[in-house]
């Protein structure tokens, strides 16, 4: 058996090559981050606005509700930029692409995930990722604060990518995705952006237990706010966002297995 | 010894939803959908033997594709069995696909934006082949299929017979030791046709590559293959050499005449007037009764002609007669 | 030509083109139920904020949800998109073929835009209030006078949003910058309108520069009509501005599709 080349490997180079094919409209890209820059930017400048009318909300001042803000930013935005495939899948069902993955020697998570990686993504990421930067600065951060800020950041991302690959296997079953599952997508992350105490208990229930976000942001947020000493072990509830990753992709592989022997 | 693919009994029906009205009546169908069954294949088997080149044909909607998916290890049949390459498609799919090529006509497997070169260097990722191997076969099939000018071209920049070369090429890079072409000619202009035909053809004889091959182009066919499976309603309706199915059932040949003006014409012996509009004439004959010199002939020497035009009944007309007289 | 014979294939398409969006049925519905999600939960974030500092607030609590679900209903009126069938057309390079009608090319594409908004809010919007009205705590208008301002308003921010969704489409035609406008025009438009934020909740300064804008007759206009804070004369003009906009922006759509097309014919694509 020859060896294969790894999946990390692989992954890396689907993704440059379509990074490279994107960077043949070099002054689109750059028009199209931008625009993604100023529309979350916008965003953000709304939340500010409210802090500066009302103060706080919950106890929560404007740094803290940034913090959070940012890392659930941030998150999407690189599960958006890492695993868009997913997202997309549906477009990738109907086009028949999806028979030609499967006729390749790999994991079809992989090839989906670099399917269509879309670097003007980075646009986003990097207004995230200021705000983070800003609200970190408040909390004058030592190293384990930038540890648990990291995992958040990361186990923020699973979740998002575990909600697309979720998305994705739906369309095994339906072929067209409805609109309303955005609400999870695109609503998490609104919702998870705000203190998760101002929901009402539907909304908290979703979020902490059927989609993780509440322990990858706001409940090591609020224990990083209130901390004294040792930090290390929130780590544990960003954990989650990997363990919900892993279920979907199961849930995946369920949804492949039937997709090849029902056909489309 | 067995054969290199041997298909037994193979069966697949689809389940078709049904389209249902009105807001409810959308609504409820992403829940709960009634479904009616439609028959791909019900009762399909053959065998191909290492090295052979065979034209797999058939209508639209015969089951073609569904047999190829399947071939190919992408689609899982109700029932029946695939033994390819020693393995079963379906189960074994990451290992089996590592040993096939598959071409579709209508759709690239390179990346769109990025220069020949740069798709073929992801397919080696993609298939793990070793460097070395890589530029040995690269460098093989860049000649052979004569692609070193536009090696570093977009993609998107190539014209279609350019694409389907590299698209070939492509599919040969992990030197797979059975080929699926899936309508390779479609669209391409006489001379790509021809040029494309003949890197098969070398394929299949100087490297021992087994082609499969699907097309409604019965040029094709004829120019490759010495085997045709033809397929209607998801059954095998003839399995043999190209020459026994044309002999026995689509020996006729079709005869267009083009009249001087709107004059009388009447058919010479054992021909028979198809069709006739205006000043033109269509005759149906057949070239082993009536040599087609001797034809033309007899009708120049009657009529007052303008242009004459010999064609091969198309291929729906074979399958058409295939479906009328059950068995060849 | 006579002005009745000039306007009819416009009105023709106009028509089609509200016919099928009519089709799209369990999309609205879907859309109504995601829209009611959202409603809920930016309700929940303004309902903090208001509970944390209720004396600073410009509008009362019933009033924001009302706003709030206001622009719920009012979302499809927003500029996001462009027309995925006219950018086909423009990838494919077959547009230059819709210069050979012999019909405006602008108010074709004018009348499409219209309808693509108009139809989806209208079939979002009536079974959304309705819910919110039972359900959700939205308000009725507190008088007749200002349910018809609302109405009115609400016609002139659909002529407005085709206006402005129409410059979208039109921006296909121009490479770089078009690809600019088609990301940055959503983004302002998103902050401008107060689908964000209600303008009222604003710094002042940045207000009083935000009502000059187009964008504010999209929703807050019409929502502050729908809550009774503006009176009839005042609405006299926000009226007139908002049809300001909209013909200037038209003219300046008609004058860009003008440009490309002449540059088009001259350079054959």
């Amino acid at each position: 058996m020859k060896s294969q080349t790894s999946g990390l490997r692989l992954y890396l180079s689907l993704v440059v090559a379509c990074l490279r094919g994107q960077l043949q409209y070099q002054a689109s890209f750059v028009m199209m981050a931008l625009g993604q820059f100023l529309v979350t930017g916008l965003e953000f400048a709304a939340i500010a606005a409210l802090f500066y009318r009302f103060g706080s909300v919950h106890g929560w001042q404007l740094r803290q509700v940034a913090f959070l803000y940012g890392v659930v930013g941030s998150g999407y935005a690189l599960a958006e930029g890492l695993c868009r495939g997913f997202d997309q899948f549906s477009a990738i069902i109907r086009r028949g692409d999806f028979d030609r993955l499967l006729l390749r020697p790999r994991s079809t998570i992989l090839q989906v995930a670099a399917f269509e990686v879309q670097l003007m993504r980075i646009g986003r990421f990097l207004q995230a990722a200021f705000v983070l930067a800003w609200a970190l600065m408040h909390l004058q951060p030592d190293a384990s604060t930038l540890i648990v800020a990291a995992a958040m950041v990361t186990g923020t991302m699973c979740t998002f990518c575990g909600l697309f690959v979720l998305q994705a296997t739906l369309t095994f079953f339906t072929i067209e995705t409805p609109e309303i599952v955005n609400v999870v997508t695109y609503g998490g992350v609104e919702t998870a952006s705000f203190p998760l105490s101002i929901y009402p208990g539907w909304l908290r229930f979703t979020f902490t237990w059927l989609v993780p976000l509440a322990s990858t942001a706001y409940l090591p947020a609020r224990l990083l706010f209130k901390a004294h000493g040792p930090i290390l072990h929130i780590l544990i509830l960003p954990g989650c966002g990997l363990l919900f990753l892993l279920a979907s992709i199961l849930i995946w592989r369920f949804g492949e297995r039937r997709y090849t022997s029902t056909g489309s | 010894m067995t054969s290199q693919i041997e298909v037994n009994n193979l069966a697949k029906s689809f389940r078709v939803a049904k389209r249902t009205s009105g807001v409810f009546g959308a609504l409820g169908s992403i829940f709960r959908r009634e479904y009616q069954n439609r028959v791909a294949l019900s009762n399909v088997s053959f065998a191909i033997e290492a090295g052979e080149l065979v034209g797999y044909i058939g209508p639209n909607g015969a089951g073609k594709s569904t047999t190829v998916k399947i071939l190919s290890g992408i689609l899982v049949p109700d029932s029946g069995t695939v033994r390819a390459l020693g393995m079963c498609p379906w189960k074994q799919r990451t290992q089996y696909v590592q040993r096939i090529g598959v071409v579709f006509g209508q759709r690239t497997q390179m990346w769109w934006d990025l220069p020949v070169i740069d798709s073929f260097h992801l397919l080696r990722d993609i298939y793990s082949v070793p460097d070395a191997q890589f530029r040995r076969r690269c460098g093989e099939l860049t000649d052979q299929m004569n692609l070193g000018a536009f090696l570093n071209t977009p993609v998107r920049q190539l014209s279609l017979g350019e694409r389907m070369r590299c698209d070939l090429a492509a599919a040969l890079l992990h030197s797979p030791e059975v080929l699926f072409l899936d309508e390779p000619t479609i669209g391409l202009d006489a001379v790509s046709k021809l040029a494309l035909r003949q890197l098969v053809k070398s394929l299949n004889v100087e490297h021992g590559v087994t082609v499969i091959l699907t097309t409604h182009d019965m040029d094709d066919i004829e120019a490759l293959c010495s085997r045709v499976i033809v397929i209607g309603d998801g059954e095998i309706l003839s399995d043999g050499p190209l020459t026994e199915l044309r002999n026995s059932i689509a020996r006729e040949r079709w005869l267009t005449v083009e009249l001087e003006g709107d004059q009388m014409f009447s058919p010479p012996a054992n021909t028979t007037i198809m069709r006739r509009e205006g000043n033109q004439v269509w005759l149906r004959y057949d070239p082993v009764i009536t040599p087609t010199p001797l034809l033309i002939s007899a009708i120049a020497a009657t009529n007052n002609v303008r242009d004459l035009l010999v064609q091969e009944p198309p291929i729906e007309e074979i399958i058409a007669h295939i479906y009328q007289n059950g068995q060849p | 030509m006579t002005p009745v014979s000039a306007v009819r294939p416009y009105l023709t398409l106009l028509v089609a083109r509200c016919r099928q969006e009519t089709q799209y049925r369990a999309a609205a519905l879907f859309g109504m139920a995601t829209q009611l999600f959202w409603g809920l939960v930016r309700i929940a974030i303004f309902t903090a904020f208001l509970k944390a500092g209720a004396n600073r607030s410009s509008m009362s609590l019933p009033q924001t949800v009302t706003y709030l679900w206001l622009v719920q209903g009012m979302i499809r009126a927003m500029p996001w998109s462009v027309d995925a069938e006219i950018r086909n057309l423009v990838r494919e390079g077959t547009v230059v073929y819709e210069l050979l009608r012999p019909i405006d090319l602008y108010f074709s594409w004018y009348m499409r835009a219209f309808a693509r908004h108009a139809i989806p809010t209208i079939m979002r919007a009536i079974p959304l209030f309705v819910a919110a009205v039972l359900l959700f705590h939205m308000q009725m208008p507190p008088t007749v006078s200002a349910g018809a301002l609302f109405v009115t308003g609400v016609v002139l921010a659909l002529l407005l949003a085709a206006a402005i969704s129409t410059l979208i489409n039109i921006s296909l035609l121009f490479t770089i910058s078009g690809d600019g406008i088609q990301r940055i025009l959503p983004a302002i438009a998103n902050f401008a309108s107060g689908l964000l934020i209600p303008l009222s909740f604003l710094p002042s300064a940045l207000r009083r520069v935000l009502r000059i804008l187009p964008f504010c007759s999209l929703i807050d206009t019409p929502a502050r009509f729908y809550l009774g804070q503006i009176g009839t004369p005042e609405a006299a003009s926000m009226f007139a501005q908002t049809l300001i906009w909209i013909l200037a922006l038209s003219w300046f759509g008609r004058f860009l599709i003008l440009r490309a097309s002449k540059r088009m014919v001259v350079q054959g694509g």
